[in-house]
């Protein structure tokens, strides 16, 4: 597989060795991929095993995707989990700043990480982007943070995407990175991309939805996805989220033909884009 | 923003009494204006004066949603633990609380599930749901995950100048972070439970929010003395209480089934059905 770094040129795959390198497209490739069919009852979740469980199927572009509760995005052909916005540091970059919020936030984000990855047993965790609050975050880790990060990564590889907030590599934390991925005919980038040559799996946004029940209002984190294309929730545990009738998803998503998948305490609930309210 | 409620002392344990008794004594009623009169009247006629040694239940469906209203007349905070120890209850009866608002003489506790119809089949006992017993529900425990208890953290948290109020409309500026409270209460507890904040909080509840003895006083006096009245609509004595629910609810806990519900009815407009 080809890799773009943060610096746009193409460099050689380390993870040729796999035999990954036959089976991946090259960036060039990216929009002579087949673009998939619009949404349908098809991006709704299957019943069945998934209904009772805390995962639910998503289709995009013919794959089948498995979102997790905790927020993660699992592609079992792959093996691939896939995490957007960590926002690691968080609290230790708003101390900076005077804002003194508790320090636990990468240490909770990274217990919740290892329970999704002990679920799904990857060959590979992509982290989507924004992984640190800002570029500074990885120097200020906390030992045992660091070695629970090492543990994660233990056994299998490991890809740091750059986001806006984290746009350069960075040292002792392991893993490789990457600017984008194309894998399979899936887009795999931080922030999403108004013009959609294929399909494309996307974070960036904080995807929050907003839905009204019988009693009252409900705001859950949420996956976004109308078959073509996916923005993740926000993993992290100090990130909330944006609602998904703002602007910024308006560009990406035609006039709420899109279903959210939102983060229920027992499982994921999928509603359809036109039932969710703006603030 | 945090506001000193200085107004809402809590009733008195004689003024109850006093109260209690002038409701059950029609021939003290002319003694009382016309539209109280009235009122009770009414009440008499539709559903029961509450007798000063009895708790009335009513239980009654509304909007969709099933209500019960009981009248302990022994104040706000009393009530208030109350309710969260029927909403722990009926949670375990899987009746699917969805809030509760406490006045001072009223309790109002509302859900997806039918008590009533519960009760009538005899598979939910009342003499269970306000047995004074309440050790193993782990009150105290369970007020801990509750949204009550985050909304005393947040507060705290303003306070103590944590976080910043968000101002709809004002920039964001780069120096600002914007955490929920929640998000920080939920971290905190794992990692640092005797936070200053936590105890404070923990400290506004015990105070606050709970007051288990006059509970459990009231619970034991009114044992085997409960008076059920399954109503079809509301009654006058519960309406001051049902009209407090807009300005100051606590919300229960079942939110992730109203989320399948509406899931549910989205699956049946794209299969067609209506």
């Amino acid at each position: 597989m080809a890799t773009s770094n943060a610096r746009g040129s193409l460099a050689p795959s380390p993870l040729a060795g796999e035999g990954w390198a036959e089976r991946y497209d090259a960036h060039t490739a990216i929009s002579d991929a087949p673009t998939s069919r619009r949404a349908s009852h098809a991006d709704l979740p299957r019943k069945g095993r998934a209904e009772q469980s805390l995962t639910a199927e998503i289709h995009l572009s013919s794959h089948t995707f498995v979102a997790d509760r905790s927020g993660a995005l699992y592609w079992p052909a792959e093996r691939m989990l896939i995490v957007a916005d960590l926002h690691l540091e968080k609290a230790s970059s708003a101390a900076r700043n005077g804002t003194f919020l508790p320090p636990y936030d990468t240490a909770s984000t990274l217990a919740s990480l290892g329970t999704v990855v002990a679920r799904h047993a990857p060959r590979l965790v992509v982290a989507l982007g924004d992984s640190f609050h800002d570029g500074d975050g990885p120097g200020r880790l906390d030992p045992s943070d660091r070695t629970a990060l090492r543990e994660l990564q233990r056994g299998r590889e490991w890809i740091w995407m750059s986001g806006n907030h984290d746009p350069d590599p960075a040292t002792d934390i392991g893993g490789t990175f990457a600017g984008l991925l194309c894998v399979g005919g899936i887009v795999l980038r931080h922030e999403p991309s108004p013009e959609l040559g294929c399909s494309e799996i996307a974070g960036h946004l904080h995807p929050l939805a907003r839905v009204a029940t019988r009693a009252r209002l409900v705001s859950r984190k949420c996956f976004v996805s109308d078959g073509r294309r996916m923005v993740m929730p926000a993993f992290g545990a100090f990130t909330g989220g944006l609602n998904i009738r703002n602007r910024a998803f308006a560009a990406l998503f035609d006039s709420l033909q899109f279903t959210a998948h939102m983060l229920g305490a027992a499982r994921l609930y999928a509603i359809a884009g036109a039932r969710c309210l703006p603030d | 923003m945090p506001v000193y409620a200085g107004g809402k002392f809590p009733l008195s344990t004689y003024l109850a009494a006093r109260v209690r008794d002038l409701l059950a004594q029609p021939n003290g009623w002319p003694a009382l204006p016309e539209p109280v009169r009235e009122w009770l009247g009414i009440q008499q006629w539709r559903s029961r004066i509450p007798r000063p040694d009895e708790l009335l239940v009513e239980t009654f469906p509304r909007a969709s949603k099933y209500y019960l209203v009981c009248y302990p007349f022994e104040g706000r905070l009393a009530h208030q633990t109350l309710g969260m120890l029927l909403t722990r209850r009926l949670e375990r009866a899987r009746l699917r609380p969805l809030g509760f608002v406490a006045s001072e003489y009223a309790l109002a506790v509302w859900g997806l599930g039918d008590v009533a119809l519960r009760v009538s089949r005899g598979e939910l006992s009342l003499d269970d749901l306000f047995d004074q017993d309440m050790l193993g529900d782990d009150l105290e425990a369970w007020l801990a995950e509750t949204a009550l208890m985050k909304r005393t953290f947040r507060s705290n948290a303003v306070i103590a100048g944590l976080i910043e109020r968000r101002h709809p409309g004002k920039e964001k500026s780069r120096r600002q972070v914007t955490v929920s409270t929640d998000l920080i209460y939920d971290v905190l507890r794992k990692h640092q439970p005797d936070h200053v904040l936590l105890r404070a909080a923990r400290a506004d509840a015990a105070t606050g929010l709970l007051d288990i003895r006059r509970l459990g006083e009231m619970l034991s006096r009114i044992k085997g003395r409960i008076v059920h009245k399954a109503l079809d609509h509301v009654s006058p004595l519960a309406v001051p209480v049902m009209l407090e629910i807009g300005r100051e609810t606590v919300y229960g806990e079942a939110v992730d089934e109203l989320l399948a519900e509406t899931e549910a009815e989205l699956v049946k407009e794209a299969m067609g059905g209506d």
